[in-house]
């Protein structure tokens, strides 16, 4: 070890500007990931948090939230396993004549908070819903269960959806050419050789949809009712009851099954969808021809966008009416008060700081990515573990655990008490988005030949100089789609931040959720919009001058956790 | 090139008398890895002479690649050191070190033009920028690709992009040009083509030169001298003559042309100047051997026991139709050793025929006889007949069995 880690400082210090990125990206995931979640973990096992420990598994409350927490994202990770599964298969195996639009459809919770599908979801289908009460005119209470499922299962779709389109893409079609030669028809087909080889991929997006269902504070908060779930507690403890120790501790029982859980995605199912789905596509796969199995999946797909659009298109209506779902006479009052009244200042505070992170994490992430794939790096494995920790522990930890590590000055002042300032605000984000823009750079760069790199250090160039020329270069459209989705993940992230707000600095979501909280819907539906336009202006304006496509959507299988 | 010395011009004969530009010493290459514990490479010592084109050879994993990546430094000996021109250079970098690499992949910059490819290691170096067109205007018409400057690799066939990697590397003057099994990328036609091609280029600029292949006869045809290694450690360094004439191992026999391996009983007390008192290097020992029934004397291998390994190659061997071969048995007959049997096995191959045949104690025998146009598979015996085969003694080769 002594010797690995002797040439690893070798190699850094050898690198000048590179070798310091690496450091510092290094003490972001220590500083902002690690010692946060270890200072909660440390909390929790004080003495004040011992005797909440003692205190809440005492309570029945506390069984039944940590049930309903599993419960919750087991049915989630169900639910948004089977719909991503069925827009995958129309999007890569149909000719179905709409799959672009479709595609699009099936991004558009990417770009969009998930609390706010919970708030078109109980307009639509509250006790006074468009749809319940005045289609159906039942008085049902969307409140629980039911309405997380709803807008969670819409809101993590995408990432089965996104886990799928990939593995079938890469699917070797002559595997099943092979079977239809030994006699097999379509259904046996689907059954004996495509659906053993989606398995590790179906199971993957379920504990993925799983540890980001759990981890969901918005919804929770919103349409929770009396279904508990941690990441609601955790935020009473917090904002309600001023009890950190209380909040350290419901943390902690957030942090375990949500580890445990990512961590067999992680370091048992990743690797098997490699071996499963190796080689080289021989063509795009066939689409199905039987209509009995095409117009199925059609249909279904078709309903679940229509679906998606509805909730999207009513928050668009409660924008722009007076009051959302009650009085629909068209206003421009709500966009008025985003942009031009009280909430223009939450607008502006939250791109600046979502700008601010974009490059910081891009940056990071490349340079972590750029480290990761080198070849013989020890401990490379570990570090890139820790570098998509910041998704695999919930938002809620961190923002609670950031507030706790950084509520004071640390290391006899050496670094100032960073809460309530602008700077813990833009680690948040950077933190959050840094996994992604990690996967998407790590990818990218596992493209590219090694031996590329290798000629141009035969060819007198330094490790930097290569960098700089040859992969930089080349890994330049996937850097920009990072860029955008860590901008787009900045912007619409609500629970690591939902802690560290102050009056000085605004962040959207958490206006959202407050604006939600007091009823004024129209005003959360505004800025929603706003927010969801800031991102679309993000990515057309980088696909203009980049000539970046939607289709170029990373196809992340860990975008979770608001 | 415009720099080029007589001394490099000169086609390198091997052998003491050139100088010695990188010296392999002891090294040995361990991977530690998950899976577990892989030697590479087992102590390897090698001289590469000023000018020459060695080539590595061996079958995939016996360490060619690993060899040549600790040259180029992009793989750190475990042990050992590597010296150019005298100097120790195994701890310096690969960007430091005044070598080149061919990529088995080409590893051509996608994004960059044909131009841009070529001159990115004399940007590298600071080379003035008049030097540099001027380089690269040399370097083009040597490769026959003036007129491609502009393209992008992707617009180049396999044969061009060969060629644009093969001057991004020379037109930096490496004093070490290394080839990481350059050809096995393009077809056959374009691959022997490619392979004269890039002789010629390398004698004509003289740089000294180390190929790996797994490819015999990519190695027999371009070598000054071959190594053969086998699991991590060389079998034998030689000419291609020497190499495929005089084996050392059965390894090297069997890996590189055909060859007749046949177990010969060692005479008791016949054999004389064991390698301890050896006063000639290169000779081994000789003794008496029994082959088919007849006692020959024979320089046999140094690690010979009670059975000497002999190999022939089967265009050694001669057959003529024979009527009854059941009364011949062996004979020694001015320095031939003539056997009688059945052919067995007849392939034709258009310029000549492979045989098998049966001797009468059942040993099998393969020959290659040759064809012209006068000499066609026609006058050749057929399947069943009985034959004579006749090889001389001195086809003989005793090798080491090893492993």
């Amino acid at each position: 070890m002594g010797r690995g880690l002797r040439r690893v400082w070798g190699r850094v210090r050898g690198q000048g500007a590179f070798g310091a990125s690496v450091v510092a990206s290094v003490l972001i995931i220590v500083g902002f990931v690690l010692f946060p979640a270890a200072e909660i973990v440390a909390r929790s096992l004080g003495a004040d948090g011992r005797a909440e420990w003692e205190r809440l598994f005492g309570a029945s409350r506390t069984i039944g939230t940590i049930r309903n927490t599993i419960w919750l994202g087991v049915l989630v990770g169900i639910v948004g396993t089977i719909a991503g599964l069925i827009m995958a298969l129309v999007q890569v195996r149909t000719r179905f004549r709409f799959k672009r639009t479709l595609h699009l459809i099936a991004l558009i919770p990417v770009i969009s908070p998930p609390f706010a599908v919970g708030m078109s979801v109980i307009t639509l289908f509250g006790r006074s819903g468009l749809i319940t009460k005045g289609l159906f005119d039942v008085r049902y209470d969307i409140f629980g269960l039911d309405g997380l499922l709803i807008s969670l299962g819409v809101s993590f779709m995408p990432i089965a959806y996104l886990n799928f389109v990939g593995m079938l893409r890469a699917f070797d079609g002559s595997l099943e050419e092979a079977a239809t030669d030994l006699g097999a028809g379509l259904i046996h087909r689907l059954r004996t050789v495509v659906l053993p080889l989606l398995a590790p991929g179906i199971a993957s997006s379920f504990l993925l949809i799983f540890v980001s269902a759990i981890a969901d504070l918005g919804n929770p908060v919103l349409l929770g009712g009396g279904y508990d779930v941690l990441s609601s507690r955790i935020y009473l403890a917090v904002i309600g009851e001023f009890n950190n120790d209380k909040a350290a501790v419901l943390a902690v029982m957030l942090l375990v099954p949500s580890l445990l859980v990512f961590s067999a995605q992680y370091f048992w199912l990743r690797k098997r969808e490699y071996i499963t789905v190796t080689g080289k596509p021989v063509g795009d796969p066939k689409p199905f021809e039987q209509r009995r199995v095409t117009w199925p999946l059609q249909l279904l797909a078709v309903l679940m966008a229509a679906f998606v659009v509805l909730i999207y298109g009513y928050i668009l209506v409660g924008a722009f009416t007076e009051v959302w779902n009650i009085n629909f006479s068209p206003t421009l009052d709500n966009m008025r008060f985003v942009l031009r009244g009280a909430g223009r200042e939450a607008v502006y505070d939250t791109v600046l700081l979502a700008l601010l992170a974009t490059p910081i994490s891009s940056l990071a992430g490349l340079v972590i990515a750029f480290v990761i794939t080198q070849r013989d790096f020890r401990g490379k494995g570990l570090l890139d573990f820790a570098s998509v920790l910041g998704v695999a522990i919930p938002g809620t930890i961190i923002g609670v655990g950031l507030l706790l590590a950084y509520n004071a000055p640390l290391l006899g002042g050496l670094i100032p008490k960073l809460s309530g300032t602008a700077a813990i605000l833009v680690l948040a984000f950077t933190v959050r988005s840094l996994p992604g823009v990690v996967r998407v750079a790590v990818g990218a760069l596992n493209q590219l030949s090694g031996s590329l790199e290798e000629a141009s250090i035969s060819l007198g160039a330094t490790p930097a100089q290569t960098f700089r020329k040859v992969i930089l270069p080349l890994i330049r459209p996937a850097m920009f789609s990072s860029l955008v989705w860590s901008f787009a993940r900045s912007m619409t992230s609500l629970s690591p931040i939902i802690f560290l707000g102050t009056p000085q600095w605004r962040i959207m979501t958490a206006r959202i959720l407050n604006e939600a909280d007091q009823g004024r819907f129209s005003n959360a539906a505004a800025y929603s919009v706003v927010l969801v336009s800031v991102v679309l202006a993000a990515i057309s304006l980088l696909a203009l001058t980049t000539g970046f496509r939607v289709n170029d959507e990373p196809t992340l299988p860990d975008r979770s956790m608001r | 090139m415009t720099t080029t010395t007589e001394n490099q011009r000169r086609t390198v004969d091997s052998g003491p008398a050139s100088e010695v530009v990188v010296r392999v010493a002891g090294v040995q290459k361990i991977f530690d890895s998950s899976r577990g514990r892989h030697e590479a490479l087992k102590s390897i010592d090698l001289d590469i002479f000023d000018g020459e084109f060695l080539t590595i050879l061996g079958p995939s994993g016996c360490g060619k690649t690993t060899l040549l990546r600790v040259l180029a430094g992009f793989e750190q000996p475990t042990r050992g050191d590597v010296l150019l021109d005298g100097a120790v250079i195994t701890e310096v970098p690969p960007n430091h070190r005044p070598m080149a690499m061919v990529f088995q992949s080409y590893a051509l910059f996608p994004h960059l033009t044909v131009h841009d490819n070529i001159a990115y290691g004399l940007k590298i170096a600071k080379v003035p920028k008049a030097e540099i067109a001027e380089r690269i205007e040399v370097v083009l018409s040597i490769m026959d690709l003036v007129g491609l400057g502009d393209r992008l690799p992707t617009q180049l066939s396999g044969g061009q992009q060969q060629r644009v990697a093969l001057a991004r590397s020379v037109v930096v003057r490496p004093r070490v040009l290394l080839f990481d099994e350059p050809l096995s990328n393009l077809d056959a036609r374009l691959r022997d083509q490619m392979r004269s091609e890039l002789r010629r280029i390398q004698r004509q600029l003289g740089v000294t030169s180390v190929y790996v292949t797994h490819d015999q006869t990519e190695a027999m045809a371009m070598s000054d001298r071959i190594v053969v290694m086998s699991e991590g450690h060389i079998e034998q360094v030689g000419t291609p003559e020497q190499i495929y004439r005089r084996p050392d191992s059965l390894f090297v026999a069997d890996f590189i042309g055909k060859a007749n391996v046949l177990p010969a009983p060692v005479l008791p007390g016949g054999v004389t100047d064991r390698a301890a008192d050896r006063v000639t290097e290169g000779r081994g020992p000789t003794g008496e051997v029994e082959l088919f029934g007849v006692t020959l004397p024979l320089e046999l291998s140094d690690d010979v026991g009670d059975t000497a390994t002999l190999v022939l190659r089967p265009e050694d061997v001669l057959i003529t139709p024979f009527d009854s071969p059941n009364d011949h048995s062996p004979v020694l007959v001015d320095g031939r050793i003539e056997a009688a049997g059945w052919l067995r096995a007849s392939e034709y191959v258009g310029g000549a025929t492979h045989l098998t045949f049966e001797l009468l104690d059942g040993t099998l025998l393969e020959s290659i006889e040759y064809h012209t146009a006068a000499a066609g598979p026609a006058a050749l015996p057929t399947e069943g007949a009985g034959v004579l085969a006749s090889f001389p003694t001195a086809a003989l080769r005793s090798v080491e069995r090893r492993r």
